[in-house]
């Protein structure tokens, strides 16, 4: 026996077959991706495919596209890492907590809704304008234009950054801390010595996702953007697809985005290290650091929390306030509201337990692939696809591959759960993958050594250990699907509707407050559906 | 296992859109249209009653959410479209409508049925109401509206605004043809000369609107006919349609039958039905627009504004033109 | 019977390892010597964590270099993280056992063996370190594999518990005819435990 060559094992025998599932789904991803580009493509075409647009037109927008998401993604990080830093600090007062606590909302709110707090806000009507005119002040100038578009999108990212960051910095070991308190660093000393390489590991990887969704944003850019100066390439696809039903253009402009955001994301991958969003426990003992308890930075800290607390809470504020009152007792009579409200539960649960089951068996692939020695930016790139390629775009293209095949009213809900779910697939992604890989290290060696293997390890130690994840994943996704107002547009109808589509045709009828109530009710049923997932979640954290 | 609770919800949720997709006996007369036409507040359910009372069929309406949301499905959906009817495109939209080949003549009589202030006559295309675009204003704190649209154009820099963009919403287009109509080939120094008063240029109609309602803007653009909602439904006054000397540039809606349609004897029936005096008479107080044919006109409707002039494009000047006037008004308001 | 003949092994650019000796069933082999001298890459190479360039190993003469960790007649405790922080101390332990050794009360019998009793319920975080070490001796004792592979598992325990566990260790070593590889660097662990010595050098 002595001497005898090792059997050589393929990647597979070493990944074992879950690995092939996530290979496949990627595969999967990649397909469904261009197959739904292609149809677009290869749609028949009545007019010209430029549809008036021309090749310096569609330069300056992508110019002014970059220009917005890079300003954007570095606004809202400059915006979040001194209220992570205080946050962590004040990690035991109640707004710190709270913060970090409902930092998903903003993220996925309906952007309608989200525009509309902050137009209450910031609006010549808003809170701020108020105060200034009850002061003699002259109100604000009106926020259309790159401002207003800057100030949702740092509303809306800076609060998801909070949170990855604050996970960074809770990810440091106590005996750092520890080492530090003894050395009696100061807040600055802190920051360079231990705060900030914790967090520059994630900031490449949160300053490209922010970006992507920055550069394909739409929705507020028309309701912020105050006119056809501020736009977004995604504006124009947008358009071409809904307006012009230019298919083959908005294909190729769609093709074009995807170019660009790849480009960018390879830049920032250059300088990525460990993926963000793993999600460890926020609150442990940490002992007090030298000029935590002082005047000055706690006046600092308590200046950032309030004034993102007014941020953030200010808009839901705003809509709270519009939004309850009588109008809450007729919306919820209406035999309509049920049933867009079930269809809605439905629909989010659905794309997000698939987002959540899709992004597991991707994420597990790329753990066990990454343990076998291949290389997995394979599978990243199948899910960071959708990142950039709009969920319009998926939805009419599979409609289009489709539709001679089955029903279209049958598959409206099927289309809306699946294109929801893909673009919730990179988040919840994410959120898995950090975590399984920081798991794979000290489970695969005990888990080998005992004998725990395939169901009964992922059953009794994998499930149960990333239980927050999960029920974190899930929960954003199917936040993300709630508050859908892209592809439902597509396939809505009045026999299939949803809550957001609800409160696009009330607001359609001048049932002003009717459509505040129901952005009330939609806000609410997003924070209960989200918190819902990870209370549930912690109940299964004990096998 | 217990993580299974999660999918057994999400395949009851597919299960139950099942259930709802059961067919009904009758035949199923199938209408596209938009999503306010279609809603409870609308003028759909009372026009569903009144066809099915002597149609022996069902009609369902297909809410989607807006004119070009219904053109853009039925293309989507091509020849196995289950549509028969759409319902709420308008004269902008008929020519790109035609071209797509998959609408049919609808066989009714239009010829003096119908109380349009512009001819029209179309084998294909059914109008059923029309209105004016019209600047609406808060007359209890706006002062100084100006009377023509000249007068808009040099109003002080102070007078905000707030309008639809014309590549998403059809009063955004509308009002890119009410100025080129006026202006012709100086509606970009028009714009450019706007631009200051815009405060913003929205997707849709009703983020525009609903600005507006919340003070955001002095004047919104809107139809004539607004004002008659909030008279009727808020027992106001207060808001007004400035008119302008210039005249007004129409909006007419319209309906056509598509060639495949599964009923096609149902929807020819129905395209007759449009200039009925039922169908008609539903329209104003619903949809809050002025009937295309002879019926009789709600209270609320006599203090409107009467333009002395109703501009109109053709249909085939509009598709020969919009893409170049889009760009033009977009460079226009870029500067 | 443990033969380990002739192994040799490489990571890439790094020390080479060359092992080569046999255990007799019941005995215990105390494995010295000073750190990065290759006593953990032992470990891992018996059992199977990593795989030898060249040799065998086997247990009565029933060759297993290539078979996967799970298939082999071995059970290791860890230096440190051996326990799954979700589960509990009882948890830990019944996840690791074939559904026919599920009995309750030999897991309480080993914590009272250990000093460990009443700890049964908690999670790992909230025991010492220490604890958490002999609730993962506990596991590994009921595995009832042939060769115990223990990786500087008391050095955090006071000398008086320590000598309770090889007190229990060698009855059990004996009993059971197990093979016992013990890494250590404490002189009086060997003394105590008076068993064979195995110093690596480099």
């Amino acid at each position: 026996m002595a001497n005898r060559p090792q059997p050589v094992k393929s990647v597979w025998q070493v990944a074992g077959t879950g690995a092939l599932a996530g290979v496949a789904l990627a595969g999967t991803l990649f397909a469904l991706a261009f197959a739904a580009i292609a149809a677009l493509l290869m749609a028949t075409q009545a007019s010209a495919i430029t549809g008036g647009l021309s090749f310096n037109y569609i330069l300056h927008v992508t110019g002014f596209t970059l220009f917005q998401a890079l300003l954007s993604a570095v606004l809202s990080l400059l915006v979040a890492i001194p209220v992570a830093l205080s946050c962590w600090r004040r990690q035991r007062q109640w707004n710190a907590r709270l913060l970090v606590t409902v930092s998903f909302l903003p993220f996925v709110m309906p952007t309608t809704v989200a525009a509309t707090g902050l137009i209450g806000v910031w609006g010549q009507k808003g809170f701020v304008s108020d105060i200034l005119q009850a002061f003699g002040m002259a109100p604000l100038p009106p926020i259309y234009g790159l401002g207003g578009v800057l100030l949702a999108h740092v509303f809306l990212n800076a609060p998801l950054m909070l949170r990855v960051l604050t996970g960074a910095l809770a990810g440091i070991p106590t005996s750092q801390w520890r080492l530090s308190s003894q050395w009696g660093l100061g807040p600055l000393q802190r920051f360079h010595l231990i705060e900030w390489p914790a967090i520059r590991r994630v900031i490449p990887g949160l300053l490209a996702l922010v970006f992507l969704v920055c550069f394909t944003s739409f929705s507020l850019v028309l309701m912020l953007g105050g006119g056809p100066s501020v736009t977004t390439l995604e504006v124009s696809i947008y358009t071409a697809l809904r307006f012009d039903f230019n298919l083959p253009l908005a294909a190729l402009l769609s093709c074009f985005q995807l170019g660009i955001c790849s480009l960018v994301v390879l830049i920032l991958a250059v300088f990525t290290g460990p993926s963000w969003a793993s999600l460890p426990d926020l609150y442990r003992a940490c002992p007090e650091q030298l000029g935590d308890s002082s005047l000055p930075v706690k006046s600092v800290d308590g200046l950032i929390l309030a004034l993102f607390c007014g941020l953030i809470f200010l808009p839901l504020l705003a809509l709270l306030v519009r939004g309850i009152g009588p109008h809450i007792v007729s919306v919820i009579q209406w035999p309509a509201f049920y049933r867009a409200a079930l269809n809605s539960i439905f629909i989010a649960l659905g794309s997000g337990f698939l987002a959540t089951l899709c992004a597991f068996t991707l994420a597990h692939a790329r753990t066990r692939l990454t343990v076998a020695g291949t290389p997995v930016a394979g599978l990243d790139i199948a899910v960071s696809l959708y990142l950039a390629v709009s969920a319009i775009v998926l939805g009419t293209g599979l409609f289009i591959l489709l539709r001679g095949i089955a029903d279209v009213f049958f598959m409206a809900p099927a289309l809306v759960m699946l294109a929801n779910m893909l673009v919730a697939l990179p988040f919840a992604y994410r959120v898995l993958e950090g975590r399984m890989a920081g798991l794979a290290k000290s489970h695969d060696r005990l888990c080998d050594g005992l004998g725990i293997r395939g169901w009964r390890r992922l059953r009794y130690i994998t499930l149960p250990a990333m239980a927050p994840e999960i029920g974190y994943a899930s929960g954003l996704a199917s936040a993300l699907s709630l508050g859908d107002m892209t592809v439902i547009a597509l396939f809505g109808s009045q026999q299939f509707q949803t809550l957001p589509w609800l409160l696009y045709q009330t607001m359609a009828r001048y049932r002003a407050g009717e459509a505040a109530a129901l952005a009330v009710i939609l806000l609410i049923l997003t924070l209960v559906l989200f918190t819902s997932h990870t209370l549930i979640a912690r109940r299964f954290r004990r096998g | 296992m217990r993580f299974l609770s999660l999918p057994i919800l999400g395949l009851s949720a597919l299960i139950g859109f099942a259930a709802s997709a059961l067919a009904a006996d009758k035949p199923v007369l199938t209408i596209y249209t938009y999503d306010s036409f279609a809603s409870e507040w609308g003028p759909g359910p009372a026009i569903e009653k009144a066809f099915e009372a002597d149609c022996n069929c069902d009609l369902n309406f297909v809410a989607l959410d807006s004119s070009i949301g219904i053109l853009g499905r039925v293309q989507l959906e091509g020849s196995s479209s289950k549509a028969d009817i759409v319902l709420g495109l308008d004269t902008n939209l008929m020519t790109t409508a035609r071209d797509t080949g998959l609408f049919a003549p609808h066989g009714a009589s239009i010829d003096g049925r119908t109380a349009l202030p512009v001819a029209f006559s179309d084998d294909v295309f059914m109008p059923f109401d029309w209105g004016y675009f019209a600047f609406i204003y808060n007359s209890e704190t706006v002062t100084g509206v100006p009377a023509s649209m000249q007068a808009l154009i040099d109003a002080p820099d102070d007078l905000r605004i707030v309008i639809q963009d014309p590549r998403t919403s059809t009063p955004g287009l509308g009002l890119l043809l009410w100025v080129k109509s006026v202006y012709g080939d100086k509606a970009p120094e028009v714009w450019a000369k706007l631009a200051p008063k815009i405060v913003t240029v929205t997707k849709g109609w009703w983020d525009a609107y609903s600005m507006f309602l919340e003070g955001e803007a002095d004047m919104v653009l809107s139809y004539s006919t607004s004002p008659a909602y909030h008279i009727v439904v808020d027992g106001t006054d207060k808001y007004k349609a400035a008119a302008f000397d210039e005249g007004h540039y129409m909006q007419v809606e319209v309906a056509a039958m598509l060639k495949n349609a599964p009923q096609p004897e149902l929807a020819a029936k129905f395209m007759d039905f449009i200039l009925g005096d039922q169908f008609q008479s539903i329209i104003p107080t619903t949809n809050w627009m002025y009937p295309a044919g002879n019926a009789a006109l709600p209270d609320a409707f006599s203090g409107l504004i009467t333009p002395s002039k109703s501009l109109l494009f053709t249909p085939d000047d509009v598709a020969a033109n919009k893409s170049g006037w889009v760009a033009e008004w977009q460079t226009a308001l870029s500067q | 019977m443990l033969e380990v003949k002739n192994i040799y092994f490489q990571r890439e650019n790094q020390h080479e390892f060359t092992y080569d000796f046999t255990l007799e069933a019941g005995a215990i082999l105390a494995v010295q010597g000073p750190s990065g001298v290759g006593k953990t890459t032992l470990l891992d190479l018996i059992a199977g964590f990593e795989a030898p360039q060249r040799g065998g190993i086997a247990w009565h003469g029933q060759d297993f270099t290539s078979l996967p960790p799970w298939e082999r007649p071995i059970t290791t405790v860890f230096q440190n993280d051996n326990l799954f922080a979700h589960l509990t101390c009882r948890q830990n332990i019944e996840i690791a056992l074939p559904s026919s050794f599920k009995d309750p009360q030999a897991v309480d019998e080993g914590f009272r063996q250990l000093g460990i009793d009443g700890l049964q319920n908690r999670l790992p975080a909230e025991i010492s370190g220490g604890q958490q070490q002999r609730v993962a001796l506990v596991r590994a004792l009921l595995r009832d594999k042939p060769v115990l592979l223990l990786d500087e598992s008391f050095s955090a325990l006071d000398w008086p518990t320590r000598q309770g566990c090889f007190d229990a260790l060698q009855s059990l070593a004996k009993d059971r005819a197990m093979a016992v590889l013990i890494v250590s660097h404490d002189e009086r662990d060997s003394t105590y435990l008076d068993c064979e010595r195995l110093a690596l050098t480099i």
